[in-house]
């Protein structure tokens, strides 16, 4: 029976790389239910495979065997059920990485509205979001800026915006915090938060900073190639 | 729709038209490699053209007079012209010489024809000053390339030549320029020796004197004759080598530039090969250097088609300012080479074509490269 509040589903997740004896196994049956509008760290110590499972839930790296639902979709079952790849992630799933990694040779209005016009909407539309999401951020200003002339911290937000700006209901954030300073990595994590909240998308951060837990509704950890799930006790409540 | 390809430009404006500039200075040097073929080409067929002559009779089993060396009695323009179908034959001259004047030394080809004849054999649309030959000697039609000037006098052999009329782009097959004297002068610089050659002459029994020879007998034909018909004709009953206009222009093309021709065709062909390798190169690094940034497209979602889309945009745009400013390029120099250029239009468009689709064709790669480029290698995943 699905849950309606249902956001992410995953059955039995495994991941290996190579084959025969040169065979390592990352993730080994992970089971875990996420809902919509939950904010989640995933914590594990480097190389234990946090960003594999970011890759497999946003349907960039194959898994082993095991079931993905995203929403309502089955996108893996053993073998990829979606068709495009590329359509899910355009439709579903915002991505926020350690850089910025916007395109620099568009300016910060392109680089939001990019991922919404790919999705065929139309122009009014997509330049009210973008206004909308740069106000939310706090970086209407720079609508015309190029990133070379943001700093880190006002290009973070920026691909946070980008983020955001096909509606997704779910963004994998891989250490979103992890190039900027301890103020600006709270304030980051904050509006993620308020992002959970007011737009009801899930989102699942990899960190390594304990101090950005509190804000985090549940906390993933890797150990021992298994996934444990847990409420967080310390949780903030913003 | 945000145009990828437009933005990417934009961004780096300089750095494209450089290399845009640079393709197009190799695409430039194709071009002037086919305008100098097609300038070997429209050489070899100046003279013959200009020369208002239907029929041209050589020497008995030669390809004269450009192919091969053709020598004929003066006088047979006499037996020519009473052969049916002609209506005026004129004996005709040419010989090479090396000239040097202040301005520089240099090769022309002589040629000597009658200047009361009724064959035009200078071409007045060229005549850019002065007039043609009107006296039996002394005086001298030249190529404007030569840098003489009107009413300047000219030593050739033992006597001095004015010069009453200057010509433009008048050239000999092989490129030499071009100059006129009299049939009866141009007799006496190819056979009258020094004073020395003919004394020892004298001494061996040796008769000296004009011999009245010719390289050539050219004839217009009466209207309304095939000259092809009055060229067998001739033939059949003089045992001379006749040909027509369009013989002669043909061997011209085969006989004497076809190695020429076929050497620059291959070194054209060569340097197309080559330009379109470097095209494909440059498609290839610029598609690399956005590696990553194609990398983060495919990872938030963007489709092959897009990308692939931005790539071939931008080759396209590359080969358009290519071929701009390589037919720029090509318009510059040309007028500094010594021999004629011709650029014709239609080798550029062509030229532009072949190079257009062997980019995109070379883009592919570009493209395959981005096909199955990791979308995570760009976090490093």
């Amino acid at each position: 029976m699905m849950n309606k509040n249902q956001s992410i589903k995953i059955e039995n997740l495994v991941k290996s790389f190579g084959k025969g004896d040169s065979k390592v196994t990352v993730i080994d049956g992970a089971n875990f239910t996420l809902d919509k509008g939950e904010f989640v760290a995933l914590v594990a110590p480097s190389g234990a495979g946090k960003t594999t499972l970011l890759m497999m839930l946003g349907c960039v790296l194959e898994p082993t065997s095991g079931k993905i639902e995203i929403g309502d979709e089955i996108v893996y079952d053993n073998r990829w059920r979606v068709k495009d790849d590329r359509e899910l992630r355009r439709k579903k799933i915002g991505f926020i990485f350690q850089a910025h990694y916007l395109i620099p040779f568009l300016n910060i209005e392109e680089n939001v509205s990019l991922l919404p016009y790919q999705n065929g909407e139309s122009k009014k539309v997509v330049k009210k979001r973008v206004a909308d999401l740069l106000k939310f951020l706090d970086m209407s200003d720079k609508l015309h800026s190029m990133p070379s002339e943001l700093s880190g911290g006002q290009n973070q937000r920026i691909a946070i915006a980008r983020a955001l700006a096909n509606n997704p209901s779910i963004i994998l954030a891989d250490e979103p915090t992890a190039a900027l300073d301890r103020h600006r990595a709270v304030s980051v994590v904050k509006m993620l938060k308020k992002i959970t909240r007011e737009q009801n998308v899930t989102i699942i951060m990899v960190t390594h900073d304990d101090r950005l837990l509190p804000y985090c509704d549940k906390i993933l950890t890797i150990k021992d190639k298994k996934i444990q799930i847990e409420e967080n006790p310390d949780e903030h409540i913003i | 729709m945000i145009n990828l390809a437009y933005k990417d430009i934009s961004h780096s404006l300089s750095k494209f038209l450089i290399t845009a500039i640079s393709v197009g200075v190799l695409l430039g040097i194709v071009i002037i490699m086919i305008g100098v073929y097609r300038g070997m080409v429209f050489d070899a067929k100046v003279l013959v053209n200009d020369i208002k002559a239907d029929i041209w009779v050589v020497q008995q089993d030669t390809f004269g007079p450009f192919a091969q060396t053709s020598k004929v009695h003066e006088d047979l323009k006499n037996q020519i012209s009473y052969q049916n179908g002609i209506k005026s034959a004129e004996a005709i001259t040419f010989q090479t010489f090396q000239m040097e004047n202040r301005y520089g030394d240099f090769k022309v080809m002589l040629i000597g024809y009658d200047p009361f004849g009724d064959i035009q054999v200078i071409n007045k649309s060229k005549l850019i000053e002065g007039r043609v030959i009107q006296k039996q000697h002394y005086e001298i039609v030249v190529s404007k390339k030569t840098n003489y000037k009107l009413g300047e006098y000219i030593q050739l052999g033992r006597d001095k030549f004015k010069v009453v009329g200057i010509t433009k782009d008048t050239v000999s097959n092989g490129g030499d320029y071009l100059i006129f004297t009299s049939l009866k002068d141009a007799e006496v610089l190819q056979f009258t020796y020094t004073n020395e050659r003919i004394r020892s002459d004298d001494n061996r029994g040796i008769k000296g004197g004009n011999p009245h020879l010719v390289n050539a007998i050219i004839a217009q034909t009466i209207d309304g004759y095939n000259p092809t018909v009055v060229a067998r004709n001739i033939e059949a009953t003089t045992h001379k080598k006749v040909f027509t206009k369009s013989e002669e222009l043909k061997l011209l093309l085969e006989k004497v530039i076809k190695k020429s021709s076929k050497q620059i065709g291959l070194f054209t062909l060569i340097l197309i090969i080559v330009s379109i390798v470097i095209i494909a190169l440059i498609i290839y690094t610029m598609t690399l250097e956005k590696i990553k940034e194609i990398s983060i497209l495919k990872l938030i979602g963007i489709s092959n088609f897009t990308i692939s889309k931005m790539i071939i945009q931008e080759t396209v745009v590359l080969g358009v300012l290519a071929f701009i400013s390589g037919n720029v390029f090509a318009r510059l120099i040309s007028g500094g080479f010594p021999k004629r250029i011709v650029l014709e239009n239609g080798d550029a468009f062509t030229l532009f074509g072949i190079i257009l689709v062997s980019s995109i064709f070379a883009s592919l790669f570009g493209i395959y490269k981005v096909i199955k480029t990791d979308p995570s290698a760009a976090i490093g995943g």
